[in-house]
């Protein structure tokens, strides 16, 4: 192992344990600005929610509890995946066998569940938008509210759901491509074991987008 | 084997997780977004939005923790993602502090006479004023 494994060590890098360690630290940098990123916009809705707490309630509920929720299990479900995939490939790990069917299963596996999450939130966003919720001149508030005031809090509602979920949806492009690259990388190679470092910054990516979104369920979907 | 025996850090961060141990966080995981969806149908006043959040939290933490494998990583590392979220949470915070201080419902008005002065005293005003 430790002779395969010296084969793939990087010119600036001592150790392959050198090397695993500054591309997960950088990685684990670059989720920081992520964290930063996203909390410009969770500010915001937590201050808008702070003042109109009534419209953030009618809102809330005009989406889908039920969608959103079986997002959260599609998204849980490909983090999962996306783990065993870490214990399949690590180079340490302890099964020797071949572990090209089963890796590059799991990752199709998860790139499709993220394209079924995609599916359902496009969905939803096409109803919203038929519905008259989508922000701008387009909005309806009449059979929301009769109070105009009111009105434009909810619709402020909805610009942070569209911003916010918006967001994490293209993160979520990002996250499809990179593991479905990965599932393709990994069934031309032949040491997959060598894609280990990628594919354990990549899992680490497609982790924090669901992080993200398991905060994002609640404050949308659950203000009731 | 021990989870931290390879790295000559003693933090080794490349070591798999146990199957089973994977298998029932998912299963946590899947237990609390069903406990979460559920209490929506309770009415439990100002706590639904401790609940859910906390409940969130938590679900974060099992992420983070064990498909991240945060749990087994360098301090350095969790120093660092942690930091964010704690940054985050200053921020949030002097925001609603800022807003809280500058909300015109709770600042006293001062000039309230003005306001609610009278037409004629109003218009007395502003011929003397030769408007």
């Amino acid at each position: 192992m430790a002779n395969e494994m010296s084969s793939e060590i990087a010119i600036p890098y001592d150790s392959a344990d050198q090397q695993r360690s500054a591309a997960t630290f950088g990685m684990w940098v670059f989720l920081a600005t992520e964290v930063l990123f996203f909390g410009g916009l969770f500010v915001g809705y937590v201050v808008y929610r702070y003042e109109y707490p009534e419209a953030f309630r009618t809102g809330s509920a005009e989406l889908n509890l039920w969608s959103g929720g079986a997002m959260t299990l599609l998204l849980l479900l490909g983090s999962m995946l996306v783990a065993v995939v870490d214990h399949l490939i690590a180079p340490s790990a302890d099964n020797r066998s071949s572990l090209r069917g089963p890796v590059v299963r799991r990752l199709v596996a998860t790139t499709v569940l993220g394209i079924a999450f995609l599916a359902l939130e496009f969905h939803e966003y096409h109803q919203l938008i038929q519905d008259g919720r989508f922000p701008g001149h387009a909005f309806r508030l009449s059979d929301v509210s009769s109070d105009p005031l009111d009105g434009r809090s909810v619709e402020m509602f909805f610009t942070l759901f569209f911003c916010m979920t918006g967001l994490h949806a293209f993160h979520m492009c990002l996250g499809i491509l990179l593991v479905g690259g990965m599932a393709v990388a990994i069934g031309r190679s032949e040491q997959p074991r060598s894609l280990a470092n990628p594919m354990s910054v990549i899992g680490l990516y497609w982790h924090f987008v669901d992080i993200i979104w398991v905060f994002l369920y609640p404050l949308f979907y659950l203000v009731r | 084997m021990s989870a931290h025996e390879n790295s000559p850090e003693g933090y080794d961060f490349a070591h798999p997780l146990p199957l089973p141990l994977l298998f029932g966080v998912f299963l946590i995981l899947v237990l609390l977004t069903i406990i979460t969806v559920a209490q929506a149908s309770f009415d439990l006043g100002s706590f639904d939005v401790l609940i859910v959040m906390a409940i969130a939290t938590i679900k974060g933490l099992l992420v983070a923790a064990f498909f991240m494998h945060l749990a087994f990583d360098k301090p350095f590392n969790i120093l660092c993602f942690v930091s964010s979220f704690v940054f985050v949470g200053l921020f949030i915070m002097f925001t609603l502090f800022d807003n809280r201080a500058t909300n015109q419902d709770d600042i006293p008005v001062m000039d309230d006479a003005v306001v609610t002065a009278p037409a004629e005293t109003t218009s007395a005003a502003m011929t003397t004023a030769g408007t």
